[in-house]
């Protein structure tokens, strides 16, 4: 039985071999020949990475068919460990995609200690990662449509910053849609043409934040009316220039793909809500939170029905061809289009508002004219009439900015241009500073504006571009005389360079990060300051000037470099308020809790010393008083770091009779010497 | 089983729970004389006074010690109106890890006559028992959720003039939550609100027809001081079958005020170093 059963397997051993051996031939002939790549590949005419995938030769061509992949990593080690890779994957039939693909772009950084796995090191890293998985068929987009865009963490997928879900048929968007953010939840439909169609809900807000229900209806892709829901109540949102389309007959709708263009002229109208509210301080929203949500949908519909297959500025599925571009969803709209002659005008408007602008700042920016207007009264005068005309270009910008954009042809914008009428007034005289004198001079500026017409502001823009022109050549004499004087002028201009450099800062113009609120305490003063030695070393003569730029210069840069100074203060602070709080577990609670240590010493630091180091500061501020106040500032710092390890029990009960006073405090602390009172 | 359904903080489950656990015992109360019925004691008040210490020895081990003065109603005065008990409970606490203490210790309850001056009554008895007990924390969004067991060995005799010692053994389960009211951390400064259930059984050959000791319903609003005080009070509601009557339940309400202490005993140095700033 035993020899039976051996033999017997043997038989079956010798079988399988010889049908294994003998059977490839047999299927390879039944089918076409795919062949294999594998090498570089390069996508979108731009990215080298490399590839693998089937193909067949026909007629001399490559023809892709079967299994594709493409990867692509791009490694910025200078950058602090930061990996960018694209992957691309999916099927091909006959050179057409079809079937399930994969778009995904990852920017991540190396994190952590390096791990052995195998022979291969890894890490771990953090990023994000956009993806889009899509379905083909035959080359058209067809079937479930992802946009995925959600952080990484120690190499897994986290919170999911945006999320869209479209359906395809056959290229054109269809069936319902479902998107969203952390702060907001869209779903909608499409009608079969490919239009959005019903009403699209849009939920803003999140977690503890109030909740705002948006409801924008669309009639076959026509915007037709615009919600919120408080109460189950339809509160109508209404768009200036866009609510006239609906009542200006459907007729006449142009359709075309969605594009930024259709949603800046979205952004443009301004929205007006005229609800009679049973009890408005319990539903009403404030229009300034339904803009701003209504701006945030916008923009999230925007990303998806204008770029609905685009990463990076490149169309992700054009990039290796085989299929038809996806196009922006088809939207319908009530065209207002300029006659010629307004679109003209426009555009010359728009040109001469810039050009103004232009010429005034080469005068408000000149060194010389800053310097000379202190000391010649007919610059100083000039100086402020440019001023005047500048605040009030500042205001038409808009207008003129607004119709001269083609978004302005999707809405009415003689509607817009009603609801935000900017009237224009200039005063009967100038007022500027001579000798430290408030002067005023009549001046003839042109009659006011009502910024409603093309023609008028055409007309008006004219006028100042003129006049400002005209008084440019007055003031050239003045420069001239100035520029003359060479290497004072020179060095005025760097010294006007650094002192606008240090309002800027303090200013927080550029919104810099570690701008801080002592920085915000000290601006307006500081601000004061540097107008007013700038004015006081400028009225003095060229000689004086000579004599006295240098140490302006330096005590301009000092002050730049207090900025950094103070920046780093907040971090020091923090420090000490680390130092003096401590953790304590509560076996009661399980949990860790914080409190003060040495609360009386620390609140008369925080609350008393630290305040009134800083008004001093603020009250003072002169290049020749700022080194001391500020190494006062450290001995405050320096004698509480040195205090938290000390026993202060009687310090602190000095304190405790102080009474908050100041002196006395400072006396307690042994600070009397170093902070002056 | 029952303390899965209870980690998913489902009252009206953990209600059921007890009611199926006390059905368990139930065989057990079929008594010759037991009436149709089962009966209620008139309710009564009470007032416990707790005054809880953990102190800090080791870097995981605490000396436990609660102490209690607890007044019962009388006749005509409720809450205050005699003294109740004394109670003292004393343990090694040892924190396992941030979310599981274990304790081991002793009490000695002082419980004082039922009817001061009767002389059929002894003014008072002891009552000493060795416990040990397990207490799991879990932390949710804002609060904290305990689920303790303790375990208890009790000798006891009533007041009654002669009474024999009896010995049982009690097997209690509470359920408590930390709720912040106005922070979104249980930090000083934070008053809070603690539901607070706890089913107390009782076994031991006494124990015939009662093995349902006590539930207690236990909501409080307290208050964190300090890490190292904080304040409760509360008004707790109670049941339970009455020994060799399991038919009989009482009903009290108590009014609880307790204070926490926490203190660290340590020698200063065994405590966290400073880093200095600004070198």
């Amino acid at each position: 039985m035993h020899s039976y059963d051996i033999r017997a397997r043997r038989y079956l051993f010798y079988f399988l071999l010889s049908f294994t051996i003998l059977s490839p031939p047999v299927f390879t002939i039944a089918q076409t020949p795919a062949l294999h790549f594998e090498g570089k590949y390069v996508y979108a005419d731009s990215i080298l990475g490399s590839a693998t995938y089937q193909y067949l030769m026909e007629a001399g061509d490559t023809v892709k068919h079967g299994e594709f992949k493409f990867e692509s990593t791009e490694e910025h080690f200078e950058e602090s460990h930061i990996v960018e890779g694209i992957s691309i994957a999916g099927n091909y039939s006959n050179n057409r995609k079809d079937g399930a693909w994969t778009y995904t772009h990852q920017k991540l950084k190396l994190t952590g200690i390096a791990k052995l796995k195998g022979l291969g090191v890894n890490y771990d890293a953090n990023g994000t990662e956009f993806l889009i998985k899509a379905s083909f068929r035959d080359g058209k987009i067809h079937g479930t449509y992802e946009l995925v865009r959600r952080k990484v963490r120690q190499s897994n997928p986290a919170d999911t910053l945006f999320y869209a879900r479209l359906q395809y048929a056959d290229g054109t968007s269809t069936g319902t849609f479902l998107g969203f953010t952390p702060n907001l939840k869209v779903n909608g439909q499409f009608d079969e043409d490919g239009f959005p169609h019903g009403d699209w809900l849009l939920v803003h807000g999140s977690g503890s934040e109030e909740q705002m229900h948006e409801m924008r209806r669309y009639d076959h892709g026509f915007f037709s009316k615009h919600f919120y829901i408080s109460d189950e109540e339809l509160v109508e949102i209404k768009h200036a220039g866009f609510d006239t389309v609906v009542t200006s007959g459907l007729g006449l709708l142009t359709h075309l793909r969605a594009t930024p263009t259709y949603f800046r002229a979205l952004d443009y109208t301004p929205l007006v809500i005229e609800h009679a509210f049973d009890d408005a301080d319990e539903k009403a929203i404030p229009l300034d939170t339904v803009q701003t949500r209504v701006v945030q949908g916008n923009l999230f519909l925007e990303r998806v029905f204008v770029e609905p297959a685009m990463h990076l500025g490149k169309d992700v599925w054009k990039g290796i061809g085989g299929s038809e571009s996806l196009l922006p969803v088809k939207l319908k709209v009530r065209e207002f289009a300029f006659s010629p002659d307004e679109f003209s005008l426009n555009q010359k408007n728009e040109k001469l508002l810039i050009e103004t602008r232009s010429l005034i700042h080469t005068v408000i920016d000149n060194p010389a004219m800053e310097v000379s207007r202190f000391m010649n009264p007919e610059v100083g005068f000039y100086y402020g009439v440019l001023g005047i005309y500048q605040q009030n270009l500042e205001k038409i910008s808009p207008v003129v900015r607004f119709l001269a954009d083609t978004a302005a042809e999707y809405i009415d914008h003689d509607a817009i241009l009603f609801h935000n009428v900017h009237q224009i007034r200039y005063p009967e005289a100038v007022e500027y500073q001579y000798q430290d004198e408030p002067q005023a001079r009549h001046y003839a500026f042109p009659p006011e504006l009502k910024a409603t017409d093309t023609r008028v502001l055409h007309k008006h823009l004219n006028i100042v571009y003129t006049d400002v022109n005209r008084i440019l050549k007055i003031l050239e004499k003045a420069v001239q005389n100035y520029e003359i004087q060479g290497e004072l002028a020179r060095k005025e201009r760097n010294l006007i360079e650094v002192r606008d450099s240090v309002i800027r800062l303090f200013m927080d113009v550029d919104s810099s990060d570690d701008y801080n609120e002592f920085h915000r305490y000290l601006r307006d003063s500081l601000q004061y300051f540097m107008e007013y030695s700038f004015a006081e070393y400028a009225k003095h003569s060229s000689s004086e000037r000579v004599a006295n730029i240098d140490a302006v210069q330096d005590c301009y840069t000092y002050l730049l470099t207090i900025y950094e100074t103070i920046a780093n203060y907040h971090e020091k602070l923090d420090k000490l308020d680390q130092e003096y709080t401590r953790s304590v577990w509560n076996p009661y609670t399980f949990t860790h809790m914080e409190e003060r240590v040495k609360s009386r010493l620390y609140d008369v630091f925080e609350n008393l010393l630290l305040p009134f180091v800083w008004k001093d500061i603020r009250e003072n501020i002169s290049c020749d008083t700022l080194p001391g106040k500020l190494q006062q500032l450290d001995a405050l710092l320096v004698r509480m770091t040195d205090l938290r390890w000390k026993d202060t029990k009687d310090m602190e009960r000095k304190l405790r009779r102080a009474r908050k006073d100041i002196p006395t405090s400072l006396e307690i602390l042994g600070l009397r010497q170093q902070i002056k009172w | 089983m029952c303390i899965a359904v209870i980690k998913k903080l489902h009252f009206s489950y953990l209600f059921l729970c007890l009611v199926s656990t006390a059905g368990f015992f139930h065989p057990a109360i079929g008594q010759s004389e037991r009436p149709d019925q089962s009966l209620t004691q008139p309710t009564t008040t009470a007032t416990w006074n707790g005054l809880y210490g953990k102190f800090r020895l080791g870097n995981r081990l605490y000396w436990d010690a609660q102490f209690h003065y607890r007044r019962v109603s009388s006749d005509d005065t409720p809450l205050v109106g005699r003294m109740g008990q004394i109670y003292n409970r004393h343990a090694l606490n040892y924190q396992v890890n941030d979310r599981l203490a274990v304790a081991l210790g002793g009490v000695l309850r002082l419980n004082f006559t039922p009817d001061p001056g009767n002389p059929a009554f002894e003014d008072m008895v002891l009552e000493p028992r060795v416990w040990h007990e397990y207490l799991f924390a879990m932390p949710f969004n804002i609060g904290m959720a305990y689920h303790r067991i303790r375990i208890e060995h009790r000798w006891s005799r009533s007041n009654d003039v002669g009474a024999d010692w009896i010995f049982r053994n009690r097997w209690r389960y509470k359920f408590y939550m930390n709720i912040p009211l106005n922070n979104r951390k249980l930090i000083p400064g934070t008053f809070m609100f603690t539901p607070d259930v706890e089913i107390i059984m009782q076994s031991g050959k006494p124990v015939i027809d009662s093995p349902l000791e006590d539930f207690r319903v236990n909501p409080s609003i307290g208050y964190i001081h300090s890490p190292r005080l904080k304040y409760s009070v509360g008004m707790m509601y109670t049941t339970g079958q009455t020994l060799g009557a399991g038919y009989m339940y009482t009903s009290r309400w108590v009014l609880r005020t307790n204070i926490y202490l926490s203190l660290d005993f340590r020698k200063k140095q065994s405590r966290i170093p400073g880093v200095r700033l600004f070198d």
